[in-house]
């Protein structure tokens, strides 16, 4: 184990580490551009220059190996005037478009450039000028201000191994691109946008959206498959703008899909249920006179988009009505990347949680033949997924039912046909708790509020149930999960989740990516 | 048929004086004001706003008349007639010009003119209790009861002030009284003595004494606490409306007009000026040139009351009932023997 | 009289009988404020007659705003929300989309600026990198409803 000095102070690490990884793990801010941790280190943008004692001249701290009795030099004079100079190159064909740059407050460039140089320049020669063009159906580049860092071509080549991108044309005209016939539109593309320190890719649906600083940054969990990749979502004025990837190792690195990030719009869309209709305060009444005349005579449909606390809230209602539930849930194409990143095939996000709380997960067929047969007479619908598509049969059948109660975020055949329809929150709106397909307990966070009347399944189901007489009051989401999983609570959870050993699917494995 | 043609002519020449000055005076009482408070003024209606009091009036007159309930219909009409009509009749005997001919400018020559003018003067007080009392308001009442207990208190000094002049001139005759102090320069006017010189100071004394109390005697400022609507709620015209608070606020530019001329009269020789007027001329030019004299000071005196309303800060209840009773009084009884000692003596 | 009613000037204690009497009389403040309103009775006044006399606004007065125009007649504003972000009553309501023009990316599809929260502080046209927005000097500003007092771009443009 190599022991080092960085600006003095004595640092053992892993033999073949960086001197920028073991700056950044010393909590030392040195500027970069090109170098990403989760892509292989090219030092080309030249930034992250420090002093080191082996050499008479500053070097690379991303490429530059920690060896024996090294000693680092961090700050000074003659690093600051090396990371000056090379801003100046940079800044040479850099447009000054900040103010219509869609990257402005939360560009690398301009933060080091703020950080380490004066605001002066004395170039004054016209500067070169690049095409601004369509990447693919989702990206578009602004050649200009590209400064030729490479990430996105790594990424492209190293984690997705599409490889659509490449540097085309020599020194200052060096811009990426792709061949005019392969568009930049593999499923992780946007990916590139992130990892752009400037803003030369920019995403068509943020483009022109809002200023970053107006807007509100909140964490979550994406709702669009099992694997439950740690997001960040972008909103303005009670509008998701965009959603990001969040850094976390133990499930999607610093990645998400293209998938996840697109098909939001159901959230704020024409097809919302926004009101009520007829009588929720007599339901627990009626629900309760239809399951005393027999058994299994309630039924209840719910869909794995349930967080563990809906989950948990219906199992409550079940085992009171004697009801069996059926989830439906949504599968699509599992998907790998190069380096072993995943797309899971179920498409729902939390059909582990589910399990946990119900032991197994029931196809909706059971609830389909217990109505066609009139067996059961009255159905309570609890869904939480967008574009939930229901059986004809079921439509069909539903005519013969004494009650059918719906809680939906969207219209619905179902929902038209309803004696009861509770208008409820989505993914973006409310608080809970998703288990990935991991195993890993993570925490969706309400992004924005609700729309028209609309509330949340959690509270809906907690009214049944102490019209019921099993709960006593309407509890916080919070509170319902820890009752759920006593062993936890949401500061447990944190920002990162956790895993959960008596999580059924724990010991289900992913290879997670380049590290 | 000629007396009653003559008579007709010199009352409606009076009341042009009284009744035509003292609307037209409420425009120079809101532009002055204006002045002194660094503002305009209405200078909206007519040229240079000079038409603001017929607009003023068509306002009053077009208003509801309002009776509030339970009140004393009646009476609460009749108040404001009541204050209306004293400084008219008071307005009789004053001189508003020299002799035309045969003629005094002077609606009726009585010899004891003086006593008239405060007799009929003293009965506006009832005017203001009838309206106070009959509003049936107890805000109202206590106005007119502050009202007539100001009115009553300095109507004694006042009187003893106008006895002043009287004695200095030996008659009750306005016209005699004028006449004295005409022709002869300012040492005359019996504001300076009335022609002896050791009577200046009694003259002076009993001048200012006088003004003062015409300023209590009118309810203006700084002794207007019978009606200042945002300390006291208003006084006895709390519930009057329309008109008949209109003829409330004419008859009181009507009392100031009769109290100036009064003064004029008695103090500042009346319609004669040194140099400007001849008391033997009695021409009918010689005639309005006087008439004009007496307006003028009437005027400029006006001009002193408004100057002062809006100068002088109101004085408490205490300090009104004060000022007049623990020092005009005395101070015009010490007057009154002073002038006397002074006449015995004669010197 | 009690001691604490007694008003007039205080600096300097009368002396002899007459001086005492007449300051008790309150005769020298009562002549002195007379002559103080004398003075500003002839003093001119400061009013403007305001429909027939317009104020002449000083150079940099801070009235209205305006939406600049190049030679061509195209707006300057490039929907960079600088002005928006500079604005300390948050008046200033942006809907930025592409240019129609070649020689730029970005320009406004809506400019609202809610004239009922401007505070007029100018602060917009300091923060403007394109001279695009200005507060001009007009400062009579009627409308008849709230909804009036939120100008759009046209609005902006045109005045």
């Amino acid at each position: 184990m190599p022991k080092i000095k960085i600006d003095g102070k004595e640092v053992e690490v892993v033999p073949g580490t960086r001197v920028i990884d073991a700056c950044d793990h010393e909590g030392l801010d040195i500027p970069r551009f090109c170098y990403h941790p989760g892509l292989t280190p090219a030092g080309n943008c030249r930034m992250c220059l420090v002093k080191v004692s082996n050499s008479r001249k500053l070097e690379v701290s991303c490429v530059y190996p920690c060896s024996e009795g090294l000693e680092v030099t961090t700050s000074g004079p003659e690093v600051e005037a090396g990371r000056k100079a090379v801003l100046e190159y940079m800044l040479i064909n850099h447009p000054l478009d900040c103010p219509i740059c869609d990257k402005a407050g939360e560009c690398q460039l301009q933060d080091n450039t703020a950080e380490h140089r004066d605001g002066l320049t004395r170039f004054v020669d016209p500067k070169v000028v690049k095409d601004t063009k369509d990447l693919g159906p989702q990206i578009k580049i602004w050649g200009s201000r590209c400064i030729s860092c490479t990430r996105c071509v790594r990424f492209c080549e190293e984690v997705v191994g599409t490889g659509e991108l490449a540097m085309t044309q020599r020194g200052d005209h060096q811009v990426a691109d792709v061949h005019p016939e392969i568009p930049l539109d593999n499923p992780m593309s946007l990916n590139v946008v992130d990892i752009c320190p400037v803003g030369a890719l920019i995403d068509k649906d943020f483009l022109y959206a809002s200023r970053v600083w107006f807007t509100k940054r909140t964490d979550t969990v994406c709702a669009g498959c099992s694997k439950g990749c740690n997001i960040v979502a972008t909103v303005h004025q009670n509008d998701i703008k965009r959603v990001q990837p969040r850094e976390n190792h133990a499930v999607n690195h610093y990645w998400m899909c293209d998938a996840g990030r697109q098909g939001l719009d159901y959230v704020k869309g024409p097809n919302r249920l926004k009101l009520h209709r007829g009588d929720r305060k007599t339901l627990a009444a009626k629900l309760s006179a239809i399951a005393a005349r027999g058994p299994a005579r309630v039924g209840i449909l719910a869909s794995t988009y349930a967080t563990v606390e809906e989950a948990y809230l219906l199992k409550q209602v079940a085992d009171q009505l004697g009801a069996r539930v059926g989830f439906i849930g949504r599968g699509g194409d599992e998907w790998t990347a190069k380096n072993g990143w995943k797309i899971e095939a179920d498409k729902t996000p939390n059909r582990a949680g589910v399990a946990m709380v119900f032991g197994a997960v029931e196809g909706p067929e059971a609830i389909l033949a217990g109505v066609q047969s009139g067996a059961i007479q009255a159905l309570l619908v609890v869904n939480g997924m967008p574009g939930a598509t229901y059986a004809p049969e079921l439509l069909a059948a539903a005519k013969k039912l004494e009650l059918l109660a719906v809680c939906d975020i969207e219209k619905s055949p179902l929902s038209e046909a309803a004696h009861v329809v509770i208008a409820s929150t989505t993914w973006a709106e409310k608080d809970g708790v998703y288990v990935n397909s991991t195993g890993r307990v993570q925490r969706i966070q309400p992004l924005i509020v609700s729309q028209g009347q609309a509330r949340s399944d959690v509270a809906t189901l907690q009214e049944i149930l102490v019209g019921l007489g099993v709960r006593r009051a309407v509890l916080s989401t919070e509170a319902v999960f820890t009752e759920a999983v006593p062993a936890l609570d949401y500061a447990k959870v944190g920002s990162q989740g956790v895993v959960l050993a008596s999580s059924p699917e724990a010991t289900t494995t992913v290879s997670l990516g380049a590290k | 048929m000629t007396p009653w043609l003559i008579f007709g002519a010199k009352a409606v020449g009076g009341l042009a004086c009284q009744m035509g000055v003292g609307p037209a005076f409420t425009i120079v009482e809101r532009r002055v004001a204006a002045w002194i408070q660094g503002r305009v003024g209405p200078n909206r209606v007519g040229p240079l706003g000079l038409f603001q009091p017929l607009a003023d009036l068509v306002k009053f007159i077009s208003k509801e008349q309002i009776v509030p309930a339970d009140a004393d219909r009646v009476l609460f009409l009749l108040g404001p007639l009541l204050v209306f009509a004293p400084p008219i009749f008071g307005f009789c005997v004053i001189p508003y010009g020299n002799m035309i001919g045969d003629e005094h400018l002077q609606i009726a020559n009585l010899p004891i003119g003086v006593l008239f003018v405060m007799s009929v003067i003293s009965t506006g007080v009832y005017g203001m209790m009838l309206g106070g009392w009959a509003s049936n308001n107890k805000y109202a009442l206590l106005g007119s009861l502050r009202a007539s207990a100001q009115i009553i208190s300095y109507e004694l000094s006042l009187g003893l002030a106008i006895l002043i002049a009287v004695m200095m001139s030996s008659s009750l005759d306005l016209n005699v009284i004028v006449e004295q102090q005409a022709g002869k320069g300012f040492g005359a006017w019996n504001v300076f003595g009335g022609g002896h010189l050791s009577q200046l100071p009694s003259g002076l004394l009993g001048f200012g004494l006088m003004f003062i109390c015409a300023l209590a005697e009118n309810n203006r400022l700084p002794f207007d606490l019978s009606e200042c609507e945002a300390e006291l709620v208003g006084g006895y015209h709390t519930e009057y409306s329309s008109m008949s608070l209109g003829v409330f606020m004419l008859s009181e530019y009507l009392s100031m007009i009769l109290m100036c001329g009064l003064m004029t009269s008695i103090y500042l020789g009346g319609w004669s000026f040194p140099g400007i007027t001849d008391p033997s001329d009695h021409s009918i030019l010689a005639g309005l040139i006087s008439w004009a004299v007496f307006m003028t000071k009437i005027l400029s005196m006006m001009f002193v009351y408004v100057w002062i309303r809006w100068t002088l800060p109101r004085f408490k209840y205490n300090q009104l009932m004060d000022l007049g009773w623990k020092a005009f009084l005395p101070a015009s009884l010490v007057n009154i023997a002073l002038l006397a000692v002074i006449g015995v003596m004669g010197v | 009289m009690a001691n604490d009613d007694r008003v007039g000037s205080r600096d300097v204690e009368p002396k002899g009988f007459l001086a005492k009497t007449l300051m008790k009389l309150y005769v020298p403040s009562v002549l002195s404020g007379m002559k103080k309103t004398m003075e500003y009775m002839i003093r001119p006044k400061a009013t403007l007659q305001y429909p027939e006399v317009k104020r002449v606004t000083r150079k940099g007065y801070r009235g209205e705003h305006r939406l600049k125009q190049d030679e061509q007649g195209r707006m300057k504003c490039v929907a960079c929300f600088m002005c928006q972000t500079a604005c300390p009553a948050e008046c200033i309501e942006i809907t930025a989309g592409p240019s129609p023009w070649p020689d730029r990316d970005k320009a406004p599809v809506q400019f609202r600026i809610d004239m009922m929260k401007c505070i007029y502080c100018g602060m917009c046209e300091e923060a403007c990198p394109c001279d695009a927005i200005e507060l001009t000097e007009t400062y009579t500003q009627v409308s008849t409803s709230r909804e009036e007092k939120i100008y759009d771009i046209n609005r902006l443009l045109s005045n």
